[in-house]
Formats: C-alpha cells, sequence, structure tokens
C-alpha cells in the first residue's frame, strides 16, 4: 500500500465508493492510534462528521464500515477532552447506541455472538465519550437503548461465567461486559437513573462480574457499583447482601479487593465500599470501614501512580467529611502527617511561574497533576480537620500552614478555594485563632479573596473570614479595619446564594458580643431596610442567621434594644418574630428547617423580655406571641424549651432597677403557664428543670404579691 | 496559674500526701486495690453521646466529593455545622468571678467562657489573675477545660500528675466521694450529662495578650487546675496543681448573672 496524502485520505473518506472509504478509514485508523498530533490534524480537518454519518444504518452502509468507523471514534475520544466535545456535537452518542441494537429474531445470546466485533466497538468508543465531563449521559434512558445494554451486560456475563465456552470468544466478551458495565457506572448519576437501573435488574450480572476474576472487569464492577450504592441506601443494601455463585458475600468480596494487588483495583474497590458507608448502611463505627478502607486509602495516598494519588485524597475526604467517628479514625491511622507530606511535596518545587510543563502521556500534563493532588490533599485536609480539635492541632503541626496560605494565592482557582475550606477547617479553634493562624499571616491573602474573580472562592474566603471576625479573634480589628465589614455588607446583596448566606454569616459573628458603637457602625452600612429584606429573605438559612443577628444586636442594655425597636420597628419586628414562633408550628412534622429560625427568634424575644418596661409590655400585649411561647414550652427539642423558660424568667424578674409589669402575672396565668412550668420540672433535661424551677419560683413569689 | 510563692517554694499541704499508696493498709479507701462495681457505659449514655452532635438535625448532607462534575465547584465541603453548645452557666460568654487562695494571701480571678463543646467534651476560655506580680498587674492567659465524661477519665495520665496526685486532688471535692473507689477502674466512666457536678480540668496554654511569650518572672502557668462545677449553684471550686507550686491552691468562682444571650457559630 502506498502512503496516500492527508488531502486524498479525506477526499476519499467522503466519497461514495465503500472500497476507497474502507481504505481510508484503515489509513486514518492506524496513523491516529497513539498520536496525538495526527489526531488534532484530523479531528479538525472535519472528518468527525462523516464517521458519524457512516454509522448510520439507514444510509445502507456495509456492517464493517460501520465497525471501523465506531472504532476510529473510539480512538479519537482516547484522553481528549476537545475532540470529546466535537464528537459529541457531531451527534455520536445517539448513533453509537443505536449500533447496539440487536436483531429481534434472533435470540440474544446467538445475536451478541454475531455482532460482537460490531459491540465491542461501539461500547469502547461510548465508554471514552462518556468519560468525559462534557458528555449528555441521558441518551441511555430514552427508547429500547437501556434493552439493549442489559441484554448484552446479561449475556456477556453468563457467558464468562460458564465454563464450556470458547477461548477466543471469551476475551471479547469480558471486553464487552467490561465496557457495558463501564457506561452503567458513568451514565448512572441520579436516585431515579439508579432505581430504574435495579429494577432493570442490572445488581445480579454485575455481583457475577464482580467475582469473574478478570481485574478490568471487576474493577468495571466497583465502578459500577459506586454510583449505583451513593447515596442510596436501598441498593446498597441490596448489593451487599447480594451472593456470588459460589455463595460469598458481595461485601466480602469488595473487602478482598481493597487489599488486592493491583493500586487501581483497590481504590476502585475502596471508592464503592465509601460510597455504600455513606449510604448509612453500616452501623458506627464499621470496623472493616476503620481498619481496611481507610489504611488502603492512606496507603495509596502515596502511590507513585498519578491517577490513584489524584484521586485517593479525594475519597479519603468522602469517607470522613460527614462524620466525626471517620475523623477521628483518620487521626488515630495517622492520614493527616501523610496527607501533609503530600501538600509539601507537591507545593515545594511549585514555584508555578518555573515549572517546565512537560506533557505525561495519558492524563493533563504533569503540572495539572500536581496541582490536582495539591487540590485534594488541601480538601481531604480540610474534611480530616472539620470537627475535631486533636486534628487541626495535628495538622498545624505537621506544618501545613505555609502550603495551605500560600495555595490562597495560587494562579488557579479550585486551589485558593482548597485552600480557603482548609483554612476554614482549622479556623474552627479559639485556641488556633489566637496563636499560629495570627502567625501564619492568613488574612492578607484571605481578603484579597473577597475580591476574586471566581464567586465560589469568595464566598469559601467570605466563610474562613466568618471564623476569624468572632469576638476572641486577635485578627476581627484588622478585617474591619481593612474593608472587611464593607465587603460583607456588599455581599449580603449578592446573587449567589452562598455568598450572601456567608456574608450574613459575617455580620452576624461580628455581632456576638459587640458593644453598642459597633452595632450602630454596621446597621448605619447595611441599614434596617434591608435587614428586614433578609429577615424575610427566600431562603431560611439566611432568615436564620439575620434573626441571630438581630439577636446579637438586642443582646446588651436597653438602649440596644431600643435601637432594634426604632430600626426594625417595633411591630414590625414582632409581627416576624411572631410569625417565626407560628410557622414552625405548623409545620412542625419533623422538618429540621422550621426550627432552623424557632431558636434564633425565641432567643431574640429572651433578650427583648431583659429590656425596660415598655419592651416587656410589648411582648406581653400580643396574645398571639405570648401563647405561641408558651405552646413551645413543651417543643420536642431542650433548648426550645430551655428558651421559653428564659422568657418567663425576664420577664417575671425583678430587681432593685426594674419592676415587674402588673399586668404579667394575670396574663401568664391565664395562658397556663404555672401548669406547663410544673410539667417541666420533671423535664428529662436537667437544664429545664433547673430554668423551670427558677421560673415556677419567680411566678410564685408573683402571685404572692397578687394576693396581698 | 499558680500564686508564686512569697516564701521559698515548700510543699505546705495540709493533708499529708500519700505518696505511698495507702491500699496495703486500708483496702477501701485505696483507690487501686479495692474491688467494687465497675460502671459500664450506659445505654442512656452511649446514645446520648450519639445525639450530642451527629443524629440531632444536620441538615441533608452534602453529596459526594469525587462525583462532582469537573467544572463543579462548591463552598462548602459538608453541611455538618458546628453550633455553639451549653450545660448550666457553662455557655460561650460566660462569666466568672472569684478568687484563688493560697494561704492567707488571696487574688481576684475573672473567668470567661469562650467556647463549649459538649460532643467532644471539652472547652475553652480566659483565666484573669489580678495582682501576681509588680510587672504584670493582671494576667489574662487562654485555658482549655477537658470535661471528666465518657472521653476523658478523672484519671489524668499526663502534665506530671500521677495517679496518687489525682486521688488527692479529686478527694477534696465532696462531690467526688462516691466515685473515690471506682473512678480509676476500666470501663468507668462518669456521665456528667444530667449530673449536677461536672468535673473538669483546666489547663492554662498561653497568655492572650502575647501568646510567644513562654515566661514571666514570677508567674508560671504549666500546671492545671482540678475543677469542679455545680449547676444548681453555678459555682465553680478547683485546685491547682503542679509539682513546684504551693499545693492545693483554692480556687473558688461565681457566675456573673446574666439573662440575655448572644450567639455565634463557626462557619
Amino acid at each position: 500500500m502506498t502512503l496516500a496524502k492527508f488531502e486524498d485520505v479525506i477526499q476519499q473518506l467522503q466519497g461514495n465508493d465503500p472500497v476507497q472509504v474502507y481504505r481510508a478509514l484503515k489509513i486514518v485508523k492506524n496513523s491516529i492510534i497513539g498520536n496525538r498530533t495526527k489526531k488534532a490534524q484530523y479531528a479538525n480537518s472535519g472528518i468527525i462528521h462523516r464517521l458519524v454519518q457512516l454509522l448510520s444504518p439507514s444510509n445502507g452502509v456495509s456492517e464493517d464500515l460501520r465497525m471501523q468507523a465506531a472504532t476510529i471514534l473510539g480512538s479519537f475520544a482516547h484522553g481528549n477532552d476537545e475532540i470529546v466535545s466535537q464528537i459529541i456535537a457531531a451527534g455520536a452518542i445517539p448513533q453509537l447506541l443505536n449500533a447496539l441494537t440487536l436483531p429481534s429474531d434472533t435470540p440474544p445470546a446467538i445475536a451478541v455472538e454475531q455482532n460482537i466485533k460490531m459491540l465491542e466497538a461501539a461500547t469502547r468508543a461510548l465508554k471514552a465519550i462518556y468519560s468525559s465531563g462534557k458528555a449528555y449521559k441521558k441518551d441511555i434512558y430514552t427508547s429500547n437503548r437501556l434493552d439493549n445494554i442489559m441484554t448484552i451486560l446479561k449475556v456477556t456475563t453468563a457467558a464468562i461465567s460458564e465454563e464450556a465456552n470458547q477461548a477466543s470468544q471469551t476475551a471479547s466478551f469480558v471486553m464487552i461486559a467490561e465496557l457495558t458495565t463501564s457506561i452503567i457506572a458513568r451514565c448512572c448519576t441520579t436516585h431515579e437513573e439508579q432505581t430504574f437501573l435495579s429494577q432493570c435488574g442490572v445488581i445480579e450480572p454485575l455481583v457475577a462480574l464482580l467475582h469473574s476474576g478478570y481485574t478490568k472487569a471487576q474493577e468495571a464492577a466497583l465502578d459500577a457499583f459506586s454510583s449505583l450504592c451513593r447515596e442510596n441506601i436501598d441498593i446498597s443494601r441490596a448489593s451487599l447482601n447480594a451472593r456470588a455463585p459460589f455463595g460469598q458475600m458481595t461485601l466480602t468480596t469488595m473487602l478482598d479487593l481493597v487489599r488486592d494487588k493491583s493500586q487501581s483495583m483497590r481504590l476502585a474497590a475502596a471508592t464503592c465500599l465509601t460510597n455504600i458507608y455513606r449510604a448509612d448502611v453500616f452501623p458506627e463505627p464499621f470496623s472493616d470501614i476503620v481498619l481496611v478502607v481507610l489504611p488502603t486509602l492512606i496507603k495509596l495516598l502515596k502511590e507513585d501512580n498519578t491517577l490513584v494519588q489524584e484521586k485517593a485524597p479525594l475519597i479519603m475526604a468522602d469517607l470522613v467529611k460527614d462524620s466525626e467517628t471517620m475523623q477521628k479514625a483518620a487521626y488515630e491511622a495517622d492520614a493527616i502527617p501523610n496527607l501533609a507530606s503530600i501538600l509539601a511535596s507537591v507545593s515545594k518545587e511549585d514555584d508555578e511561574t518555573n515549572e517546565h510543563r512537560i506533557g505525561v502521556q495519558g492524563s493533563g500534563g504533569l503540572v495539572a497533576s500536581k496541582e490536582k493532588v495539591k487540590e485534594n490533599c488541601l480538601i481531604a485536609l480540610a474534611a480530616v480537620c472539620l470537627l475535631r480539635e486533636e486534628c487541626r492541632t495535628q495538622a498545624i503541626n505537621s506544618k501545613i500552614l505555609p502550603y495551605a496560605v500560600g495555595a490562597m494565592s495560587s494562579h488557579n482557582p479550585a486551589i485558593r478555594l482548597a485552600a480557603c475550606q482548609c483554612i476554614k477547617s482549622l479556623s474552627r479553634s479559639v485556641r488556633h485563632l489566637r496563636t499560629h493562624l495570627v502567625d501564619a499571616g492568613v488574612i492578607s491573602p484571605l481578603l484579597k479573596l473577597l475580591d476574586d474573580g471566581s464567586p465560589v472562592v469568595q464566598a469559601a474566603a467570605c466563610g474562613s473570614l466568618c471564623n476569624m471576625i468572632l469576638d476572641f479573634s486577635p485578627m476581627k480589628k484588622t478585617v474591619i479595619e481593612e474593608g472587611g465589614l464593607a465587603s460583607f455588607v456588599k455581599f449580603t446583596h449578592s446573587d449567589n446564594a452562598a455568598l450572601k448566606l456567608n456574608s450574613v454569616w459575617s455580620l452576624k459573628n461580628l455581632l456576638y458580643s459587640a458593644d453598642s458603637e459597633i452595632k450602630r457602625t454596621v446597621m448605619q452600612q447595611l441599614g434596617y431596610d434591608y435587614l428586614i429584606e433578609l429577615l424575610n429573605d427566600s431562603s431560611l438559612e439566611v432568615q436564620e442567621q439575620a434573626l441571630d443577628l438581630v439577636r446579637n444586636l438586642a443582646c446588651g442594655t436597653k438602649e440596644d434594644i431600643d435601637d432594634v425597636f426604632n430600626g426594625i420597628g417595633e411591630n414590625q419586628l414582632l409581627d416576624i418574630l411572631e410569625r417565626r414562633l407560628t410557622n414552625s408550628m405548623m409545620i412542625d412534622d419533623g422538618g429540621d428547617n422550621a426550627s432552623l429560625t424557632l431558636e434564633p427568634a425565641l432567643y431574640t424575644l429572651v433578650n427583648i423580655a431583659v429590656g425596660s418596661s415598655q419592651h416587656k409590655s410589648a411582648l406581653l400585649k400580643r396574645p398571639e406571641l405570648m401563647q405561641s411561647i408558651v405552646r413551645h414550652m413543651s417543643h420536642e427539642k431542650a433548648s426550645i424549651r430551655s428558651s421559653t423558660a428564659w422568657c418567663i424568667i425576664n420577664l417575671t424578674w425583678s430587681d432593685n432597677e426594674d419592676k415587674v409589669l402588673p399586668e404579667c402575672f394575670v396574663i401568664l396565668k391565664d395562658l397556663g403557664v404555672e401548669e406547663k412550668l410544673k410539667v417541666m420540672e420533671s423535664d428529662p433535661e436537667r437544664d429545664v428543670r433547673d430554668r423551670a424551677r427558677t421560673a415556677l419560683s419567680q411566678l410564685t413569689s408573683l402571685s404572692d404579691m397578687q394576693e396581698v | 496559674m499558680p500564686i508564686p510563692a512569697t516564701a521559698p517554694i515548700v510543699l505546705t499541704t495540709t493533708t499529708p500526701l500519700p505518696i505511698v499508696c495507702p491500699v496495703c493498709r486500708d483496702s477501701n479507701s485505696c483507690p487501686k486495690h479495692c474491688s467494687n462495681k465497675v460502671f459500664t457505659k450506659s445505654y442512656e449514655m452511649v446514645e446520648r453521646e450519639l445525639k450530642t452532635r451527629s443524629s440531632v438535625e444536620q441538615p441533608k448532607r452534602a453529596p459526594s466529593l469525587a462525583c462532582r462534575s469537573e467544572d463543579e465547584q462548591w463552598v462548602d465541603i459538608s453541611n455538618q455545622r458546628l453550633r455553639c453548645t451549653k450545660m448550666g452557666a457553662l455557655y460561650p460568654g460566660s462569666k466568672f468571678k472569684g478568687v484563688q487562695k493560697s494561704g492567707k494571701t488571696s487574688y481576684e480571678v475573672a473567668v470567661e467562657i469562650q467556647h463549649v463543646d459538649l460532643a467532644e467534651s471539652c472547652l475553652s476560655g480566659y483565666l484573669n489573675i489580678k495582682g501576681l506580680t509588680t510587672e504584670f498587674p493582671e494576667l489574662t492567659t487562654f485555658f482549655e477545660a477537658e470535661i471528666i465524661g465518657p472521653k476523658h477519665s478523672f484519671l489524668t495520665r499526663k502534665w506530671q500528675a500521677e495517679e496518687q496526685f489525682d486521688y488527692t486532688h479529686w478527694k477534696r471535692f465532696p462531690a467526688f466521694q462516691p466515685y473515690l473507689k471506682t473512678f480509676n477502674q476500666d470501663g468507668f466512666a462518669y456521665d456528667f450529662y444530667d449530673k449536677d457536678f461536672i468535673f473538669m480540668r483546666w489547663k492554662e496554654h498561653f497568655l492572650v495578650s502575647d501568646h510567644h511569650l513562654r515566661s514571666i518572672d514570677g508567674a508560671s502557668y504549666d500546671g492545671f487546675y482540678y475543677i469542679c462545677y455545680q449547676r444548681s449553684t453555678n459555682q465553680i471550686t478547683g485546685y491547682y496543681f503542679h509539682h513546684q507550686s504551693e499545693w492545693f491552691q483554692h480556687l473558688t468562682l461565681e457566675h456573673v448573672e446574666e439573662r440575655s444571650f448572644g450567639t455565634y457559630e463557626f462557619r
């Protein structure tokens, strides 16, 4: 065969002569394998559309040509996101899925065998395309495509499991089973899809594949279980309890695979079990997760395998981020020093300007990969340090602060974001705020990030600053002086929900234990009118923070309460509070959301009830409000019951300065407060009992006074 | 912080220090050798431990990080919240005032609690002491408290506090009497949650004014306090312990009552 010129090949490909087209296809296929330049060159010549066209059976194209076209598309799609976008844009996905259609008049097993080459080419191309984040993943669920996929999966896995089959075919069956499973793994993203796939009977062939002994197919099965079980307790249970043909539980097999000799198998199995763990199927603490999965992930961090290094910290983050028990286990297994040393190693030579950009085959290049490792290590550290002080201390002692601070100035927004998350976790501590965090100079990069180009980074920086502006933080003053306050106020108007929430949160924290002067400064900038808007925000979380902000404003002197009454307007304020109390009763069927605003509203009332006769009287003359307070005296949450007792204590308080209002006793008596308090005296929670006792004794002395 | 001895430091203990364990003589009072029923964690206690943070009204869990799409970025990796917790007068912002006595001299002490995390059985705050040295008429240290319970035992096992020292200090609190024989047994855990008396260890870590300053003439904070807080009276009593300080310096604090409450929450 003579070497054809590039242009000639393109031309032949576009022609109608099947022989020439076939020849051209062969040339393209051979020249693009492993050759990035050639790939890009051909892709840019517009042949992708032609390939997709050739796939369509309606054009009377021979099976062989179609198969070649699918193979080449698969080759193009490998490891190049840009070309994948072109392939998707050309409409390849539906055509490739259609290529999986089996003739209805032939038994499935025979049909698969007859079409084996085509199926292999098409599934390989689909897997490559679906590996890209850019692909639209819903097509497999339309018309009868999923039926085809399930048939192929079932036939191939059954064929592998059967003893008597031809060795030559087995390799192809294993391949197709693996590829089909990978497609399912990548296209299963929602709860509905999980349920649907499981109803189609996907678990049984996956279990068979998991026990097949073919490494790649087993990995694919683990990937699919990861997707199916993610946040899905029912499917997680069903998968774990499924048994292998020889009777072993799937869970046991998965745990065995966590100890496999192949790194990628270990990672796949650990990922799968992490997802199953996160679905809450195991009783906590589940020793196999702590003793097998977690240590495996820690060891994988250090493996000399780029992909594993990139992914392992993120899986670890998933494993620990929502569980205090797991964070403790990670601490005890030395996850933190390990993460710290990797962070150090990818940070050290990483003067990002100085880096020579060497491409590494198959991944996004050395620099990109290092950045991914850095980002994910920062995220993992953020996750491990979320809840426990000993973890934070260990992380700081492992010297991560300089790298985390440096990472806040990265050119890569994902790294800046991860650094903010890490700093945020570390700053959930009075001790560290007062010492290491000040010393590390976290403030000025954080303040700079408030003006970041990415709103997500801005919001994360604002989140960290929420902790820096607390009363006991030595950095509070700097943040206010360096324009932090102005930024927080500005962000309360943001369209970005996270940024808005964090900015209101910062103001709330800033007003904790603040003097009247700071309160006035903040309110001059924020404005009472806008505060009212925030109190009625569409997001309950914003409402909660805004209410807490009012609670902090009203906490202090009578003048502080006056300021709030005048600023918001007495009636408007009490209307809002009353609504929070009554709303929460209507939807109080275990929904956490309602009580989100209930406690801040009640404590705002507690703080108002401390005030002058005028403040007290404002509450007492609102029967609805008073009734709601009394009704919440039997709320299921102890902290709510406690706050209602404080309301009564403050309303009935009297000393040299303050006298109880004359109408108080009758109002409380008519509301049945005394009876309620008597019940609360035998509350299961000591704090509630103690508060109720105080309230009751004050009420009794009021009653004595009435009788006199 | 210990009050520096005006005279050269001598151990002026009012009760003799049982350096020799009295086991051999009186098995009833020996914490180490007497056999008694060992209290194990009650079912309710375990339940409560679980309740303190995890299962109680946490918002919907944030999804897994590994399944984010490439251009998807999250502000928060977890929705779990770290709300301030409280127990009696142990709440953020709570203040206590009183004195620390050493022999005939006494010094004004003020304590302000900054953070309480019952799920972790710990709290932290500032301890202010007046008139200790002429150079520093007022000193404020940051301290962390371990609340004795399922996470922290009566046995200190650090800070140079051997079991016999634990014993002699805890013993001084009348409320500790019921646990004299059991406090050091395996499996014993004090269920503080519903008790009137809360035992703690307060350990000072650094000076609030300058955390780099490691030592001050005439004052040190190398030891720690054995603390007992009573919820029904809101009183705190404590004994300072350090090898080289005068023993049993006595701390008594009263709660400064407040009836309005601000709030903050770590993000």
